[in-house]
């Protein structure tokens, strides 16, 4: 099948202006469009989610892939891009801005259904988007590797979490909310304003998304790779137990964090899943 | 005329994988390509680049506009666990970057080159050629380059020379990956004191003017009115060391990123690029 690739901007609510690649098979017009949605730093041309759009496209799914604002570690931002964004400074709430403006910019391309595809933190931004937005347009959620991140969870997982984040309380309380801070996130070091540290992983657990995933009012389908910290599975679980009779999840044995080596395991679980909507 | 876009991956020499979009218009084949570089934190898909090669290419030109490993303030690197960009390259990271996308585009099967710089963009595109002296990059187009080594930073910015020296003494500490908080021209920027002092540091390797020399092909510089003087300035100094085969163009009222200037840009750069038609 013959793609069209095209570079497309869309604006949010407060004027960011973000990018994304579209994908459109040439010869099947449809009003569905799967919406991906990146991870901690990443952005809307690093693997895995690219990869999944452009094989997603050939089976005839038009697919935009996106850059939220949290793409990439420090980023410019604002509209002279004298500012600063990305992963270290966003707060999750900002992240409904984004996906408004971008089933927006589809909307006016003339797509009227809709499919949230994941990847990593952009699981939990889309189950936390869709649970509390509830748009009866978006028809199905895909969460590919939701980390368990949460306050609770984290602290007993990682002994030296609650540390880091009572520093991170510390410092917003003494006005330096905008501070760097080096914690691990993922299993690597990650770079984070202290604010920001404290909105994605603070005591008020916010990010704990399996609330929202039984809010949803569509199917949901949960992956994680086999090779992942066990959490990462477990969580999957967990999440499509939550989303109810709509909810199934499956492990892809062997895979880690970013699928290397099992793309076309996670393509063909996708496109089989993808199947009960008509394109 | 129509174009496709495509979201090309390339690999430098010491493994980084770097991203860049090639617009290339099917109608007309070609083996001149144009090859675009951005400026400090910017990267391939954000203005004035993106909307030059996009313009350029509905009319007749290949475009590739690539990431640099300086895209974006800070990024994610080598096996992505990595911390990359402009806080963290080194001026001379052009080099393996530059070579590397002008492999991608020879393995295309394209055989002649136009570097385009935009600001810091331009600096690069002129060292590089400087440096490499490539028979096949036949031109160059740079795009407010700014004149911002450190002898005119000492004596245009109140400060600077105490940031430097901070950052020398940190580097000294074996602090140099730390990160500082420092402005470039009127812009914030957040760099690491070693790239900090890579870039903009007493040896004065920013400066292209001894790269002008050596390019051996045609140099367009492009200056904006509405930027600081020192811009113009500076364009025309690089044009009299190309020689005779270099020409300044202001454009009046354009801003750093040539706001609602663009269309003029590409008008100029258009007009200029006819002395490369087979």
């Amino acid at each position: 099948m013959t793609l069209e690739t095209q570079l497309l901007d869309f604006a949010t609510s407060d004027k960011e202006t973000l990018h994304g690649l579209l994908f459109s098979p040439r010869e099947r017009k449809s009003d569905l469009a799967l919406l991906l949605v990146h991870g901690v730093a990443m952005n809307f041309y690093l693997p895995p989610l690219p990869s999944f759009a452009q094989a997603l496209a050939q089976q005839g799914y038009h697919c935009f892939v996106i850059n939220t604002r949290g793409h990439d570690w420090i980023n410019r931002a604002g509209g002279d891009l004298f500012d600063f964004c990305g992963a270290t400074y966003e707060k999750f709430e900002d992240s409904a801005k984004d996906y408004d403006g971008a089933l927006e910019r589809l909307s006016s391309l003339g797509y009227t259904r809709f499919i949230l595809v994941s990847h990593s933190l952009g699981c939990v931004k889309s189950l936390l988007y869709q649970g509390t937005r509830k748009r009866a347009d978006v028809i199905g959620v895909i969460s590919c590797s939701c980390p368990k991140q949460f306050y609770s969870a984290r602290a007993a997982e990682q002994p030296e979490f609650t540390q880091v984040l009572e520093q991170a309380e510390a410092m917003v309380a003494r006005g330096k909310g905008k501070e760097f801070l080096w914690a691990m996130a993922s299993g690597a070091p990650a770079l984070f304003s202290a604010a920001t540290y404290v909105n994605k992983y603070g005591k008020h657990e916010n990010n704990d998304v399996r609330p929202h995933a039984g809010r949803l009012g569509c199917p949901h389908l949960a992956i994680a790779g086999g090779a992942e910290h066990p959490f990462f599975p477990e969580y999957a679980k967990a999440l499509a137990q939550a989303s109810g009779a709509g909810g199934s999840y499956k492990i892809v044995p062997g895979s880690d964090h970013f699928y290397h080596g099992h793309e076309s395991e996670v393509i063909d679980i996708l496109a089989d899943w993808l199947k009960q909507f008509k394109i | 005329m129509n174009f496709q876009t495509e979201i090309c991956t390339f690999k430098t020499a010491d493994n980084e994988r770097l991203h860049g979009a090639l617009f290339t218009p099917p109608e007309r084949p070609a083996d001149l390509a144009l090859l675009f570089v951005h400026g400090v934190a910017m990267n391939f898909y954000l203005a004035p680049l993106f909307t030059f090669g996009q313009d350029l290419a509905s009319r007749g030109f290949h475009s590739f506009v690539i990431n640099t490993r300086g895209h974006d303030w800070i990024s994610r690197a080598g096996n992505l666990t990595k911390f990359g960009g402009s806080a963290y390259e080194n001026l001379e990271d052009c080099l393996p970057d530059l070579d590397g996308a002008l492999d991608y585009l020879k393995k295309r099967d394209y055989r002649r080159f136009i570097l385009i710089g935009h600001s810091l963009g331009a600096i690069k595109s002129i060292i590089y050629q400087g440096t490499r002296r490539r028979a096949d990059i036949v031109g160059i187009v740079s795009c407010s380059a700014p004149r911002q080594f450190y002898s005119e930073r000492v004596a245009r910015q109140a400060g600077f020379r105490e940031v430097i020296e901070k950052a020398e003494a940190m580097i000294t500490e074996g602090k140099g990956e730390e990160l500082l908080s420092i402005s470039v021209g009127a812009t914030p920027g957040i760099f690491t004191a070693r790239a900090h002092v890579n870039k903009y540091g007493r040896d004065d390797n920013n400066d292209c003017r001894p790269y002008a020399k050596h390019l051996g092909c045609p140099l367009l510089a492009i200056v904006g009115s509405a930027e600081p003087k020192f811009f113009y300035e500076y364009a025309q100094e690089i044009v009299a060391g190309v020689g005779a085969k270099g020409v300044c163009k202001l454009v009046d009222g354009a801003n750093h990123f040539y706001n609602r200037h663009t269309g003029q840009i590409v008008e100029i750069i258009d007009e200029w690029l006819v002395q490369f038609n087979d």
